[in-house]
């Protein structure tokens, strides 16, 4: 078994422990208490709190010395709102809060438009902030999906396209949609996903330009190899999955 | 048996101990930007969780197995109580409340831990740190001074002391649950300020992020605190639900600041002001949670209803110390960061108004935490003994109070920055001709009802300021009704502007209209519950004006009339059972002449402690009053009963405030439809809803029901005629020195020893002398802490005169404030702010989402 499919393993174990391992714990604690008396039952909710503790710190030792994959919203942050989208929201309900003030006849037009003024400069600037902080990532993007869309995609001259066109589409929709898109989504409880061209995790992990373009050189529409963890065909010489992010076992490609 | 549980147990607390100061360590360093780090200690904080809840569950075992090898079983249980009354008796004493606390304070660190996932990284770390520090603070203390595995010295008994009686009844078993849950979630806002303040983010962000989580606790500390008045009310058996006892007030004060800091709170988010009142009231909130165990455990304070004195005072004092220091250098260290973008402008603002109400809260929490701790400060400042007792707080609290609820009507009235003339009569035109038409109707109507406007106020002395003071205090019943109707008409006005408003660009019915306001404006509209909750409590405060008390000894078929009601004393009969023998009063109640039903107050003699028998109140209860007898001692040759009765007109209404004001939190504290809340809070709650609602439901199911007592190796008969406001107003300042009771005023104690006290003060009342001179000699035969603090002794003097001096000052400052701070700034225009551009375009299609969304 190759260590990325007993990571794989591992994780999906370790999911299932979270999602369901507390219910059941109580579940059977209470069966063994009705059945076999009180001080079983809480013997054995006992049991499962000592295996959880260990679970846990020893998932803490070992993310201590760098042996597990950076979990999802450590690496990527995704789905999470970043604290300048936060305010910003703060600030677009303070405004609907003076906007209703306003209506009920509790502030004067004066008032209103003063303060109108300062919250909107103050959310604008916070949205600045927020497409500033993605910039790189953004540009990172669009490059990985340059190089890909120049080697696998036909130009087509008639349609006249912008050169970086295709390419920023692609990282738009890379990146999970258009900024309005990904608020949108995020208020409805769907994180945006990265899909193809996938975001780099950190600064340790992230291919340059350079290393992406040399990449995309060595693929062949026949050299495909699958993630061990969901199984998801990806290009031979891919460093990370397409469809979960996380780094792949890279093949030697065929020359 | 499990040989080495004790071992164990102590085991998996210095495991404690040491997961705690691991992550305490790990998260620490994460805080330079270390994702991988920040890993390592979420799952190490999950690790410590854990580790806690298997050290209560080895205790749960050591309970449901009879271990009496440990010291706590065996002072706690015995082998006949049931599985709930030894789960329950998890928190009977001291060490394992301690490890209740340790558990609560783990589970919220587990649950924010699990809500922030990916969100406020930058904060994250030194959260997670500052929650550890708390656990590894409870581990220390349990380890060393509370360890609720400690075994006896001589070893396993037999069988084990069980539970005090008194404290198996259902509020006891909800009441400490809840107010700790409301102690223990006030570490969450905490940590995150602390966070704030290390990494110098002192914007909104982590005021947006403590929101729900303060709202969460201040709701918790609320119904701890309702409970605690019900179970008073129930339990001590004196006819009152608030006594102004440290332990009382130890939970209360941080109600205060917390309050003080929801609204605050908003303060901030708006205008950028009140940023170091923030922090300072978060952090001062944190440390009232742990002041108040510091109080009722360390034996500083004597209490009705103290816990077993111990050592752990000076690890509370050393912590608490702790807390102080680090929090003040980190404000002062950050307070050019904490300056305020905004000015006041004008007195007559939304701004101006939270800030006074900020002090107010404040204020009125110092001068209770300094009148709790008085009788100590008095020993070691003015070597001098005193008590201070309900006479001294109802002196001045109550107008304080009212300010404040005159506050809480007149903020949602006021714009910010300033109000209008316009919007000034616009606003406050309904509200105070309801406040008129109040008024108008309780002078005309009052004492038809049974409910004066004015009432008979007795001075504390016969001079100057203090007859001026028992004026004021004769006018508070009126007062306190123009006020509850002021907010109620606020409240109101609001709901149908807001109706209105909804109904122009909508075409809606009122009750769609209605729903969707509050869906849409949970924090304000919930808001406005709470303080319509608030209002209807304070209309249940004003009925002690009106209280009636009496006492009676009675023999068989006699009758004794209190207000409206006559109470026939039919006779006794006996229930026994596995546990006790009961000794049931049959008393038949008349109201206005009509028969209105039987009620059976009743003695409980246990079988395990037959020299504390306990006294089970009867109540009769109707939206006007509350009927509420309690039976002293039964001759059992002529079956005389001594039986006190209290009328309290009203008191109903407060517990129905209570439940408004738990809903209005609720509906506050609901997730916007567009937060992404799902996960851990979610879970929080849900389940703080669930527990909310199953309490009061059950609370509500059992409302007239039987309640016990606190009854000691007291000798309960006599009879007590209280027939003249003086005596009253005297007997409750003189405390009983039988020995026997816990030291209660002469006007509730029905001990033999406080009536002969009350026949001889009374000869001397119609010999003419006055109560000064009565209460001095009193002070000179029992000692200065048998008297509710006296006026003319030096320290007493200064105490009394520190609340006068403190309002004077306070307004002087006001005054200054407003001349100084409130001068109108350079008028802004719209034309100042920045021209449009493309962010102007996303910001409105966002603004259109937002609304689309709701």
């Amino acid at each position: 078994m190759k260590p990325s499919d007993i990571e794989g393993q591992e994780q999906h174990v370790a999911k299932l422990a979270r999602t369901f391992g507390p219910a059941l714990l109580l579940a059977v604690g209470l069966a063994v208490g009705v059945i076999a008396g009180p001080a079983l039952g809480v013997l054995v909710l006992a049991g499962g709190a000592l295996l959880a503790a260990i679970a846990t710190l020893w998932a803490s030792l070992r993310a201590l010395v760098g042996e597990t994959a950076l979990a999802p919203e450590d690496a990527f942050a995704l789905g999470a709102p970043s604290s300048e989208e936060e305010q910003k929201r703060a600030v677009l309900r303070a405004i609907k809060d003076i906007e209703f003030e306003r209506t009920v006849g509790k502030i004067s037009e004066e008032d209103f438009s003063v303060l109108l003024g300062r919250y909107r400069a103050e959310a604008k600037r916070l949205l600045r902030q927020i497409d500033e902080s993605r910039a790189p990532e953004r540009a990172r993007a669009e490059a990985l999906a340059s190089a890909f869309l120049a080697k696998h995609v036909p130009t087509d001259e008639g349609r006249g396209e912008e050169p970086g066109a295709k390419a920023r589409e692609t990282a738009t929709v890379a990146s999970g949609g258009t900024p309005r898109e990904r608020g949108k989504k995020r208020r409805k409880g769907r994180a945006p996903t990265a899909s193809t061209g996938a975001v780099a995790a950190t600064e340790e992990e992230a291919p340059t330009v350079e290393e992406a373009a040399t990449i995309e050189e060595g693929m062949t529409a026949a050299d495909t190899q699958r993630c061990a963890a969901c199984e998801t065909t990806n290009d031979a010489d891919a460093t990370f999955c397409k469809g979960c992010g996380k780094r792949l076992q890279r093949e030697e490609a065929a020359s | 048996m499990w040989n080495s549980l004790p071992e164990f147990g102590t085991g998996v607390l210095c495991a404690i101990l040491v997961a705690a100061a691991y992550t305490f360590t790990v998260a620490l360093a994460a805080g330079g930007g270390r994702p991988r780090l920040l890993q390592s200690a979420r799952s190490g904080a999950y690790g410590t969780i854990a580790l806690v809840g298997l050290a209560v569950l080895v205790l749960a075992y050591a309970f449901v197995s009879h271990d009496f090898r440990l010291d706590y079983v065996a002072r706690y249980s015995d082998r006949t109580m049931s599985t709930p009354w030894l789960i329950a008796a998890l928190w009977g004493g001291q060490d394992g409340s301690l490890l209740w606390w340790l558990f609560l304070t783990a589970l919220f660190s587990g649950a924010c831990v699990a809500w922030l996932k990916g969100r406020y990284r930058d904060l994250q770390p030194y959260v997670i740190a500052t929650q550890m520090s708390v656990l590894i603070f409870l581990a220390i203390l349990m380890l060393f001074a509370a360890n609720p595995f400690r075994t006896q010295i001589g070893g396993a008994t037999p069988d084990g002391a069980g539970l005090n009686y008194q404290l198996r009844n259902f509020y006891m078993i909800i009441h400490p649950p809840s107010l700790y849950i409301g102690f223990t979630s006030a570490a969450v806002p905490f940590s995150f300020a602390i966070a704030a303040l290390v990494t110098g983010r002192l914007d909104n962000e982590w005021i947006i992020a403590t929101r729900k989580w303060m709202l969460f606790s201040w709701l918790f500390l609320s119904i701890g605190n309702a409970l605690g008045m019900l179970w008073a009310y129930e339990e001590l058996g004196w006819g009152g639900y608030w006594a102004w006892d440290p332990v009382e007030n130890a939970a209360f004060l941080p109600w205060l600041t917390a309050s003080a800091y929801v609204h605050s709170t908003m303060i901030q988010e708006r205008r950028g002001m009140l940023k170091t009142w923030n922090v300072v009231l978060i952090c001062l909130t944190f440390f009232l949670t742990y002041f108040g165990t510091f109080l009722t455990r360390s034996g500083l304070i004597a209490s009705v209803h103290a816990f077993a004195q111990s050592s752990i005072g000076n690890y509370f004092a050393g912590y608490m110390i702790l807390i102080v220091a680090v929090c003040t250098a980190l404000i002062l260290r950050r307070a050019d960061k904490l300056k305020s973008e905004g000015a006041f402008e004008s007195w007559l603002s939304r701004e101006f108004t939270f800030l006074i109400n900020n002090w107010g809260l404040v204020g009125l929490m110092v001068f209770i935490a300094l009148a709790t701790v008085w009788p100590r400060l008095s020993e070691w400042l003015l070597d001098q003994k005193a008590t201070v007792g309900p006479t001294f707080y109802n002196a001045f609290i109550p107008p304080v109070a009212l300010v404040l609820i005159f506050l809480m009507g007149t903020a949602p009235l006021l714009g910010w920055r300033k109000t209008s003339e316009r919007l000034f009569y616009r606003s406050f035109t309904f509200p105070i001709g309801a406040m008129v038409v109040a008024a108008v109707l309780h002078l005309s109507l009052g004492e038809r009802l049974g409910f004066p406007a004015f009432v008979a106020a007795e001075p504390v002395k016969e001079s100057g300021l203090w007859l001026k003071l028992a004026w004021l205090q004769g006018k508070l019943p009126l007062v306190t009704m123009m006020l509850v109707a002021y907010n109620l008409a606020v409240v109101s006005q609001e709901f149908y502007r807001g109706i209105v408003a909804r109904q122009k660009s909508k075409p809606e019915g009122v009750v769609t209209a209605l729903l969707r306001l509050v869906s849409k404006s949970r924090r304000r509209y919930g808001g406005y519950i709470v303080h319509v909750g608030i209002a209807v409590m304070f209309f249940g405060f004003a009925g002690r004006a009106w209280g009636l008390d009496k006492e009676a000894s009675l023999l068989p078929n006699e009758t004794m009339t209190i207000g409206e009601y006559t109470l026939t004393y039919k006779g006794t009969h006996r229930d026994v059972d596995h546990e006790k023998t009961a000794v049931v009063t049959d008393i038949d109640v008349a109201k206005s002449g009509a028969a209105a039903g039987s009620i059976h107050p009743a003695r409980f003699i246990y079988k395990a402690s037959p020299g504390q028998p306990s006294t089970e109140i009867g109540r009769f209860s109707t939206p006007k009053n509350d009927l509420y007898v309690v039976v002293g001692m039964i001759n059992p040759e002529t079956k005389a009963a001594s039986v006190q009765a209290h009328v309290n007109p009203l008191v109903s209404y407060v517990w129905l405030g209570v439940m408004i004001l738990i809903a209005g939190a609720l509906v506050a504290m609901w997730p916007e439809p567009t937060e992404e809340e799902a996960g851990a809070f979610g879970y929080v709650r849900a389940l703080g809803t669930a527990a909310t609602m199953v309490m009061l439901s059950v609370l509500l199911a059992l409302a007239p029901s039987y309640a016990y007592a606190q009854q000691q190796d007291m000798r309960r008969e006599g009879v007590v005629e209280e027939q003249t406001p003086k005596e009253k107003s005297l007997f409750s300042q003189l405390l009983c020195d039988c020995g026997t009771c816990p030291h209660e005023p002469l006007s509730t104690c029905t001990c033999g020893w406080a009536h002969d006290m009350r026949a001889t003060i009374r000869a001397e009342l119609a010999k003419g002398k006055t109560s000064e001179t009565i209460i001095a000699e009193y002070a000179k035969q029992h000692g200065n802490d048998a008297v509710q603090v006296q006026v003319d002794s030096g320290g007493a003097r200064a105490l009394w005169a520190l609340p006068l001096v403190a309002f004077i000052a306070g307004g002087a400052l006001v005054y200054r404030f407003i001349r100084k701070r409130t001068e109108p700034r350079d008028a802004e225009s719209a034309s100042d702010t920045e021209a449009r551009d493309a962010y102007d375009e996303r910001l409105d299609d966002e603004l259109k989402d937002l609304d689309e969304d709701t």
